[in-house]
This record gives C-alpha cells, sequence and structure tokens, in this order.
C-alpha cells in the first residue's frame, strides 16, 4: 500500500515492480486456489449420505437446540445438557454453521443411542471424525472417533445463569 | 517460457482431475449400491406380550409398517410428549393407518403389566398396542433398538417409586421387519405424518 500511494521516483519504481509481480504471482495463486475450492468443496459443503466427514461443534441435546430453550449453548447450559443426555434425548453437534448432526454412536459402543459417554461430552467443543447419513431431511452422524475435545469453552452462565434454574 | 509451460502442464492436470469425476457419471458403468449402516442397527426379533395379555411376535406384523417407540406409563416428560403425535399422525393418515402398527414397549416390565398397559394405550389411541415381558426380554428388544435405559431413584420420587430414563427415538420398520427411519423425540404430528406418507407411498410403488 505505502508504495502506491508514495509520491517518490523510487516508491513509484518499487509500486510498479511489485504490481506486476503481484498480478501475474496473484493470478497464479487465485487460479490454483479456485481449482483447489472445485475439488475440495463437494466434500465440506455438501456432505453425501454415507459420506466421511468430520465435524467441529458443541455438543448438547437436539432438543433444547432445536427449540430453542433454555439458552442451549455453553456453561449456562452444561446442567441442561447433560440431563437431557442422560433421560434419553437425542444429542447433536451444531457445527459453526447451525448445521445440526444427531448422534447415532460413538465409538465402537453398540448398546445404545444415548450413553454415558455423550453425557460426558455435554457443552464441550469437539471435533469428531465419522460417517454422515441423511434420513427424512434429518442429519446423522456415526461417530468412529473424537479428534479433539476442548472441553467447555463457552462461558455464558454469567449472562443466562445455569439451566434450567436460570438467574 | 519453460515456467510458462510448466504452468500449463499444472493447470492442465489439475483441470483433468476436476473433471474426472463428472464425466465418469456419463459412462454408464454398472455401480454397486454402498450398503447402508443404518439398514442393520436397528431392530431385531422379539416375542413379548400385548396389553391383552396375549402373546406376540415381530413375525406377526409382517406385511405391515412397524411405528415401534419405547417408554413407560409413569413417565411425566418423552412419553406424553411422543405418544399424542403417534396418535395425531395416525388418525391424519387416514385409511393409510391400517398399513401401520402403532407399538408401544415399556422399558419398566416390572410395573407395566398388561393389566396397567391396557388403559394407558388406549387413552392415548384405540390402536396403539401396549407390549411387555420379562426383565430379559425387554432387555434385549431395548438392546437391539440400541435404547438407553436405566433406573433412577432419587429421594423426590418417594419410597419404592421410580422414574426410568430411555431413549426417544421412533423407529418405522418395513412390510419386512427392517429398519426404515427414524423420527426424533417431538418430531411434531404433520411431520411424522409426512414421512409416514412418504414411505408408504414408495412401498406400494415398489
Amino acid at each position: 500500500m505505502a508504495a502506491h500511494h508514495g509520491g517518490g521516483a523510487a516508491s513509484g519504481m518499487i509500486g510498479r515492480v511489485c504490481h506486476r509481480d503481484m498480478t501475474g504471482m496473484s493470478q497464479w495463486r487465485i487460479i490454483l486456489a479456485l481449482f483447489a475450492m472445485l475439488l475440495v468443496s463437494p466434500a465440506t459443503a455438501q456432505a453425501q449420505s454415507g459420506q466421511r466427514v468430520t465435524v467441529t461443534g458443541e455438543i448438547s441435546d437436539s432438543w433444547c437446540l432445536v427449540s430453542g430453550l433454555m439458552f442451549a449453548k455453553g456453561t449456562a447450559h452444561h446442567q441442561c445438557a447433560v440431563w437431557c443426555a442422560l433421560g434419553g434425548i437425542p444429542v447433536s453437534i451444531r457445527d459453526a454453521q447451525g448445521k445440526l448432526y444427531l448422534i447415532l454412536r460413538i465409538g465402537d459402543d453398540d448398546r445404545s443411542v444415548a450413553n454415558p459417554r455423550v453425557a460426558r461430552l455435554a457443552s464441550h467443543e469437539v471435533t469428531v471424525d465419522g460417517e454422515v447419513l441423511e434420513r427424512d431431511g434429518v442429519t446423522y452422524l456415526l461417530v468412529d472417533q473424537i479428534a479433539d475435545d476442548k472441553g467447555v469453552i463457552t462461558m455464558t452462565h454469567e449472562e443466562y445463569g445455569i439451566q434450567p434454574f436460570g438467574n | 517460457m519453460r515456467a510458462l509451460l510448466h504452468r500449463r502442464r499444472v493447470l492442465a492436470g489439475l483441470a483433468a482431475l476436476c473433471c474426472a469425476p463428472a464425466l465418469s457419471q456419463h459412462r454408464h458403468e454398472p455401480r454397486l449400491a454402498a450398503p447402508d449402516p443404518l439398514a442393520t442397527r436397528f431392530g431385531g426379533p422379539f416375542s413379548l406380550i400385548d396389553h391383552h395379555g396375549r402373546p406376540v411376535a415381530d413375525s406377526g406384523f409382517r406385511g405391515r409398517f412397524m411405528l415401534v417407540y419405547f417408554g413407560f406409563t409413569r413417565c411425566t416428560d418423552t412419553c406424553p410428549v411422543d405418544l399424542p403425535i403417534i396418535a395425531q399422525a395416525l388418525d391424519r393418515l387416514g385409511p393409510l393407518a391400517e398399513s401401520v402398527v402403532p407399538l408401544f414397549v415399556t422399558v419398566d416390565p416390572a410395573h407395566d403389566t398388561p393389566a396397567v398397559l391396557a388403559p394407558y394405550v388406549a387413552a392415548f389411541h384405540p390402536r396403539l398396542i401396549g407390549l411387555t415381558g420379562s426383565e430379559a426380554e425387554i432387555a434385549a428388544v431395548a438392546r437391539a433398538y440400541k435404547v438407553h435405559r436405566r433406573k433412577l431413584t432419587l429421594p423426590h420420587h418417594g419410597a419404592g417409586h421410580y422414574a426410568v430414563d430411555h431413549g426417544s427415538l421412533t423407529y418405522l420398520m418395513g412390510r419386512d421387519g427392517l429398519f426404515v427411519t427414524l423420527l426424533p423425540h417431538n418430531s411434531g404430528a404433520g411431520r411424522m405424518e409426512q414421512v409416514l406418507r412418504r414411505h408408504l407411498a414408495q412401498d406400494i410403488g415398489r
């Protein structure tokens, strides 16, 4: 920026050199980036049923997530999320785009959909690898492994209190 | 010049990579359908007792869809939400509902005897069938449908009283007894009707 707005001859020369060099390099990089996006986008933006995916987001019960009850996020909702998970309400991961993945399995647990392991992850920010499945408009996830578990990182209890008790 | 040629070669390679999937779809090569991981994940044979005290087995419902829900008669939160949804969805289906058998499988067989189940299921829908059995039989069905259930005794329940945490999914099983689809807790009667109509129509079209 300084080169383009400089008034001296030297800075003008630097500006032209930079501009020409930037033009050639930028075009090359933009083309490569576009190709990269073309190759990657089908896997990330439009996860098809049966496709392997990596999802990052907060784990919470789907009832509170969908209904918007109990401020379903972070520390404020932690207690409620544990109760709902243990109570049999299906648990979901909500990614950064707001998409919900309803979890039908974690790891090799084959006994139940809602299991103690899911409850222990309530309100945690996790990254999971698994298989995505679509059924009648609902996106389900069979989680193979939890690649990362950052714990509860969204601090909301000071503002919203501890749900479902409130402030 | 050499750099320019190198770039063109790289671009040509990338273009080929991008086009390959699209082109391959026009070759009409036979493709084997990938196995559906959900198809065999839920359900299985069962032999239980209905709310009239008669023995029933899943095989007795072949030729009709089974709409399977797990709960218990003293449930105060999930069952009173989901059972009316099932009842309303059946009513909305009209005559088509004859192809669907709604089943309420208790997760609390010690309490939910046929005598207890009979008035309970009738309160929701005249066609709703209550199913109970021995602890081992119910445990086996719950495991087959991946239904979590846990007896919970807390001070506020009072002496001798308890709750049972249980899974809240509704399972649609096909005329062959195999898994078709799931409906999450509180899906709504309209949505359940829509899903049932879709699968019934697909089945008729086969």
